[in-house]
């Protein structure tokens, strides 16, 4: 009887085991196909699946970077949310309208950054370095990121702060990461003299 | 035209060559080597680290014939004595990477490319001027293409209106999204100096003396955007070879370079098919300070599992390359090229 016990618990051990094993090699395995979709998935993708990032989708493909994107070269998007469109209101609407497309470049390269940044490394910088830290845009200015409480905050050329928002994703060809307000460059402009 | 296909095969030859004699040499070479002081020698350090690729680059780079890659091939090879072999798998891989002939095939596509050049030039369709510099370790990597200057005279619309290049209207600048003029930068425009410059109808002028219109420069989104065809006044350049193959350009007469982007174009009509890339323009000197704006670790995804920061190393990209930075110096210690 005893035995017939013992041989029952070893059983069950080891059918436990045996799961317990299953789960972690299930989990390696999920691991592993993130990894590999991350890898294949380009940024423009990873923006198609979100939909909160409607806007900023329809605004790079107005501006012709929609396929940069898609490319070989590595960017990091911060791309605005559907809410951070329309917190510019009616600029909004003008920032798509054909004439100024080379306005909305100029808005968008700001919130391109050369490579793949992710939230955990801006985090990682931050914490190292004390305060905030700095990446360049292929815009020609410059993004800050701090920290507040929380939240991980991005400061544009012109000074206006947003925020972070979620982890962001990864791409073979660069990462996505969301941001609750549109940076502005540092674009205008002394005024000419005769306005 | 015997001539040139007598060529081709010398290059492809030499180029075959190449690749075996590098596959074994480099294949000793590994390990990073953090105690090389010298520039160029860290820079070689960082590729022994890469084995394969620095195999294969070498290659390509002989079938050039450029004196850089060949530098490059022999520091490679002699490194290979001073190191300590952490890397024979790595060099393993090296030989069967070019037993694969994965080499062989670029170094085909290289050769074809060079002669296609060649036409261009006796044509003399192409402006084929290199904007380049040297990063202090023999290599040519791409400069701003600044100081730039204006397209002389005014844009094409406003030439042909009655009084011609005059500035637009201000009703119509107060409606634009920043409200009135707007300076170079704000275009990611840098080298074209101070003075009263207007946006309109997707180009940015300058006014010159009289209020008239004295310059101007097409805009990426407005003159030039997809569909339109590239403006013959507006200079662009060739590139160095690493680009247009990291970026997968093609031929010179597929792309065009200007003001830190470069444009896919069709090479029968020179109308702008897509944005290939849009690039920082950054500096990275071996030696000396690394650009400001590099704080956050950026290598891309392919190379992450190969780069990443140490107590002694930081990876940082630009522009197509990974550079490291001296954690506590800032210096730039080694540039490496990211082509498989």
């Amino acid at each position: 009887m005893r035995n017939a016990i013992s041989r029952s618990l070893a059983a069950a051990l080891l059918v436990a085991g045996s799961g317990l094993a299953g789960c972690k090699v299930a989990e390696e395995d999920e691991v592993a196909t993130e990894t590999e979709q991350a890898g294949s998935k380009t940024v423009a993708a990873a923006l198609a699946e979100d939909d909160n990032l409607g806007a900023a989708r329809d605004a790079l493909e107005q501006a012709g970077l929609l396929t940069l994107l898609d490319g070989v070269g590595s960017y990091t998007l911060l791309a605005p949310n559907d809410t951070a469109f329309e917190g510019l209101g009616p600029r909004s609407g003008k920032l798509m309208q054909e004439d100024q497309r080379p306005v909305l470049v100029a808005v968008l390269r700001e919130h391109i950054l050369p490579g793949h940044v992710t939230t955990a490394a801006i985090a990682e910088a931050i914490e190292q370095q004390g305060n905030s830290v700095k990446m360049t845009t292929v815009g020609g200015g410059q993004v800050s990121f701090a920290r507040e409480g929380e939240r991980i905050t991005a400061t544009g050329p012109s000074g206006n702060t947003v925020n972070l928002v979620g982890e962001g994703a990864s791409a073979g060809n660069g990462a996505l990461l969301t941001l609750d307000g549109v940076l502005m460059p540092a674009a205008s402009a002394e005024r000419s003299a005769d306005q | 035209m015997k001539y040139l296909s007598l060529s081709v095969a010398a290059l492809a030859l030499t180029a075959a060559g190449g690749l075996s004699a590098q596959g074994n040499g480099n294949g000793k070479g590994n390990g990073p080597d953090k105690e090389r002081g010298g520039p160029a020698q860290a820079h070689e350090a960082e590729r022994g680290n890469d084995k394969a690729r620095a195999n294969g680059k070498a290659n390509r780079d002989d079938s050039r014939g450029d004196n850089r890659q060949v530098q490059r091939a022999n520091n490679g090879s002699g490194k290979s004595n001073a190191n300590r072999g952490s890397g024979n798998a790595k060099a393993e891989r090296g030989n069967s990477d070019v037993n694969r002939g994965n080499g062989n095939v670029r170094v085909d596509r290289r050769v074809e490319r060079r002669v296609e050049r060649d036409v261009d030039r006796r044509g003399n369709r192409l402006d084929d001027r290199v904007i380049y510099r040297d990063r202090g370790d023999g290599v040519r990597i791409l400069a701003g293409d600044y100081p730039r200057r204006l397209v002389e005279g005014c844009p094409p619309g406003l030439a042909k209106k009655n009084p011609p290049c005059v500035p637009p209207g201000q009703a119509k600048q107060r409606d634009d999204f920043f409200g009135t003029s707007y300076r170079p930068s704000l275009f990611g425009l840098s080298g074209y100096g101070d003075g009263r410059y207007y946006y309109d109808d997707g180009y940015l002028m300058r006014l010159g003396d009289g209020g008239r219109i004295g310059g101007y420069i097409p805009l990426l989104g407005g003159a030039l955007s997809i569909g339109n065809p590239w403006p013959s006044n507006y200079n662009s350049y060739s590139v160095p070879d690493y680009y247009a193959d990291y970026y997968n350009l093609g031929d010179r007469n597929r792309y065009r370079y200007a003001d830190n982007v470069l444009y896919r174009v069709d090479p029968e009509t020179s109308v702008i098919q897509s944005i290939a890339a849009l690039l920082t323009g950054d500096e990275f000197a071996i030696g000396q300070p690394a650009p400001s704006g590099y704080q956050v670790y950026n290598v891309p995804y392919s190379s992450r599992d190969r780069y990443y920061d140490t107590p002694d190393a930081h990876y940082r990209y630009s522009d197509g390359y990974v550079y490291r930075i001296d954690p506590e110096t800032q210096l730039v210690a080694a540039a490496i090229d990211l082509l498989v």
